[in-house]
């Protein structure tokens, strides 16, 4: 079975369609690349999945369950997401530990949370000293190794990267790239990453999907679509992508 | 043109400055990259140059336009630069424009020109003359960033100062942002950015910044062929390739060191593969373009 | 070479200064209000026909009213409801607007259409009008111009926390803790609320201080607390009658309370704004 079924997927505000008869699919453990630059539809493509906005037609399925029909703490289980913007995604006023137990709580009702706490720290490669502290005492990087940390508190079947490394500095940016494959190596755990950096998704993903005005213009195999691209938009794109010429 | 001696920016309850003992030329005719990730100093450079420190913000050492020092400049005189000698192009259009007032307006109050003269600036970015009658919020980011270029050529500046023109914009949209940057032939241009592949497309030259210090300077064919200071060698690595499909770039390990860490010696060393205990004795001075101890080594070793 | 420092705005420094100074005529203010039957030299009530309209000095340190009484003592005692009103007042239109703001930021919709439209509908009733009609309707007092005063002052809060609310619930942690499968109660209490509560704190801080003025005005039209209770109002409100005789002491005294109360609130629920906003 598919970790994640798109089919027919439609969201209009007024009489803009962000979002236009939109379908894909993951299959278990895999990753796919929803590529595509600003007001293509792919932020709110991204909502539609978490089931934070109801769409107008179409379904999502998360091993076979519609997201759109279960319970809110049921849903969270199946699908999460690790957001861009490292400074926002996390509430200031909570150090690491409590953002974590919080989440914890809510799912795994349990006497202690502390060597879980500690497990999922050391997955992101945060220690004890990062636990303590308060996002505002972390660099970006560290930020986003909670944010996923806290994403994968609740062992979701889909993880969706919304640009998750898009604000970060290169350097830092591998780091994270690498974590996220060791943990989609580690656990049963398949990506949605969505992002306008073809570079990154050539690195990370398995299938891609080129969306444009709402619509997906273009999809298959990475090294495909990235190679041969059918669509003058994704030859456009292509293109764009800087590229030191020697 | 531009000649930066030994710039040091101390910002209030650091440990070390911000920007440490940096020295940078633009020639006529020169496009300058300086290429550094968050915390390298190099968008406070960006700003020394422009006379914008933050307050409290301690600087020494010279900065040369065309022979005057910007830090020994008086308010007056600091106005005739900025306007006349140096003009700058922020990351986020939408900051740089008031969103009250319609394109043309901005363009013949804030630079005082007429409305002739603005339309044919607009056609020189590549808008139309109808764009005049626009508001800021009727335009795309793209759109509004070739405003703020039609505004800092108003003044016929000298020295162009783009920081991270493009990073808040799409691909596509940067693409053409970048082919209109490379035809407008400014007499100088120091273009900052965290993307060493962008600098890259546009720049003669690239200096590599971390810390507050620079890496490497070298004319960019021969920086990307042969980067030859590990950290270069590092980010160019760490950047995802789209020739290198399926791979995953090797990571530089650790993290940008913040302010408050004093930092002796080499600021990269520990991060370094390479490092050596001498790397954190002493401050490795440019030596050919590189600020390393083991250059000439490291560079013997490779194939 | 040359250096150049650049030096910390004065205004700054001042600013400094001033919040301060207004943070200690707070304090000053609650206290005396607490310990007032402490502190006070003589009692606020008691009615000395042998020293009318004293001046400053002597017994009476600021004099005494037409009957006598100690201006000093009256002051003081003046605190408890010149602090206590604007207290009920705040407390009473935070906590509405708070729930009405947040509620309507949250649901959106056409929830957030009816609790602004009610807003406004009180918006439209300026606050004193209000309470004059109340006292008018149920006759004079503390408790009756101080619930009229909160509902007038809900809408301000509210309007306030709605718009902070939406800005903060833009941001993507809200976004992710809807993700994780937390309810919307329990977001807004738990991270929506506290996290604007700094920009709810600053705004109550200068709405005490309008409070203040606000009921102090009804109290010397006759329509708030009562003479001979000792209130600031009610004390300017008497004094008329000693002005015309040639003492200002029993105007100047109370008048220089409420307006040192005032912009002390007003001053520290700016540089708290100011705070807020500089994050």
């Amino acid at each position: 079975m598919n970790d994640l079924d798109v089919t027919g997927l439609r969201k209009s505000y007024g009489r803009f369609t962000a979002v236009d008869d939109v379908g894909f699919t993951v299959p278990a453990g895999g990753s796919l690349g929803l590529v595509g630059e600003s007001g293509s539809g792919k932020s709110t493509t991204a909502r539609l999945l978490l089931g934070l906005e109801r769409p107008d037609a179409g379904s999502v399925l998360v091993c076979g369950r519609p997201v759109a029909a279960v319970s809110r703490r049921e849903r969270a289980r199946l699908i999460q997401i690790v957001f861009q913007d490292p400074f926002g995604s996390l509430d200031p006023r909570l150090t690491v530990e409590d953002c974590l137990t919080e989440v914890l709580k809510l799912h795994f009702p349990a006497p202690s949370y502390g060597k879980r706490v500690g497990e999922l720290l050391e997955q992101v490669g945060l220690g004890p000293r990062e636990a303590g502290a308060l996002p505002r005492q972390l660099s970006g990087g560290q930020r986003q190794r909670v944010a996923i940390a806290r994403a994968l508190a609740v062992q979701p079947k889909v993880l969706v990267l919304d640009e998750a490394v898009a604000a970060l500095d290169v350097s830092v940016q591998a780091q994270i790239l690498g974590l996220l494959a060791d943990i989609r190596a580690a656990e049963e755990v398949s990506y949605v990453f969505i992002t306008h950096d073809l570079a990154v998704v050539g690195c990370v993903a398995d299938q891609v999907a080129v969306m444009r005005h709402g619509r997906v213009v273009e999809s298959g195999p990475t090294r495909q679509v990235l190679t041969s691209p059918q669509h003058d938009y994704t030859r456009l794109l292509l293109d764009s992508v800087p590229r030191a010429a020697f | 043109m531009l000649s930066i001696e030994d710039l040091t920016v101390r910002l209030p309850h650091t440990a070390r400055p911000a920007v440490d003992g940096l020295s940078l030329t633009v020639a006529e005719n020169e496009t300058v990259g300086l290429v550094g990730e968050s915390g390298s100093g190099k968008s406070l450079t960006s700003r020394a140059v422009l006379g914008l420190l933050p307050p409290k913000a301690e600087a020494t050492g010279k900065i040369m336009m065309d022979g005057a020092d910007v830090l020994a400049m008086n308010r007056a005189e600091l106005r005739q630069h900025r306007t006349r000698s140096v003009a700058m192009i922020y990351q986020d259009p939408r900051a740089a424009i008031s969103p009250f007032r319609r394109v043309g307006d901005f363009l013949t109050e804030t630079i005082a020109m007429d409305r002739a003269a603005a339309a044919g600036l607009l056609e020189t970015v590549g808008l139309r003359e109808s764009h005049l009658r626009n508001r800021p919020h009727e335009l795309s980011g793209g759109m509004l960033q070739r405003v703020v270029i039609a505004a800092a050529l108003a003044g016929r500046p000298r020295l162009l100062l783009a920081d991270e023109p493009t990073t808040a914009l799409d691909v596509t949209t940067q693409a053409e942002i970048i082919a209109l940057l490379r035809r407008l032939r400014v007499p100088g241009m120091l273009f900052v950015t965290h993307d060493l592949e962008l600098a890259a497309t546009i720049c003669d030259r690239v200096y590599v910044m971390y810390a507050g210090r620079v890496m490497e300077t070298r004319p960019t064919g021969e920086l990307f062929r042969d980067p030859r200071h590990p950290y270069t060698a590092g980010l160019l690595a760490a950047t995802p390739r789209l020739d290198e499909l399926g791979t995953l770039p090797p990571a530089i390990p650790g993290r940008p060191p913040d302010l408050l860490a004093h930092l002796p010696g080499c600021p990269f060393a520990p991060r370094c593969p390479h490092v050596l205990d001498s790397c954190t004795a002493g401050v490795p001075g440019l030596v050919g373009g590189v600020a390393c101890l083991r250059a000439e080594e490291l560079c013997d070793e490779r194939p | 070479m040359n250096t150049v420092v650049v030096r910390p705005g004065l205004r700054r420094l001042k600013g400094d200064g001033l919040r301060t100074a207004a943070l200690v005529v707070i304090a000053l203010l609650v206290l005396t209000a607490i310990l007032a039957p402490l502190v006070a030299p003589a009692d606020p009530d008691a009615i000395d026909l042998s020293a009318t309209l004293a001046g400053p000095g002597g017994d009476h340190l600021l004099g005494t009213d037409a009957s006598g009484r100690d201006l000093l003592s009256r002051v003081i005692h003046g605190a408890r409801s010149g602090l206590l009103g604007p207290l009920g007042v705040v407390a009473i239109s935070t906590v509405l607007g708070v729930l009405a703001g947040l509620t309507a930021a949250w649901h959106g919709g056409w929830v957030d259409t009816l609790l602004s439209r009610s807003m406004e509908l009180v918006f439209a009733f300026p606050g004193l009008l209000l309470a004059m009609l109340v006292v008018a309707m149920y006759g004079p007092g503390q408790t009756g111009p101080m619930i009229t005063l909160a509902v007038a002052y809900t809408p301000f809060v509210g309007r306030m926390v709605r718009g902070v609310a939406r800005a903060e619930m833009g941001r993507p942690y809200i976004a992710a803790y809807r993700a994780l499968g937390f309810g919307g109660l329990a977001i807004c209490l738990r991270h929506l609320l506290p996290n604007i509560a700094p920009v709810i704190l600053a705004q109550s801080t200068i709405n005490f201080g309008y409070a203040l003025l606000d009921l102090a005005g009804l109290s010397f039209l006759g329509l708030g607390v009562q003479p001979p209770a000792a209130d600031w109002g009610a004390m300017i409100n008497e004094g008329q009658t000693a002005v015309l005789m040639g003492a200002l002491g029993p105007v100047l005294v109370p008048g220089v309370a409420i307006v040192l109360s005032v912009v002390a609130f007003n001053i520290v629920g700016e540089s708290l704004a100011d705070r807020v906003a500089r994050r």
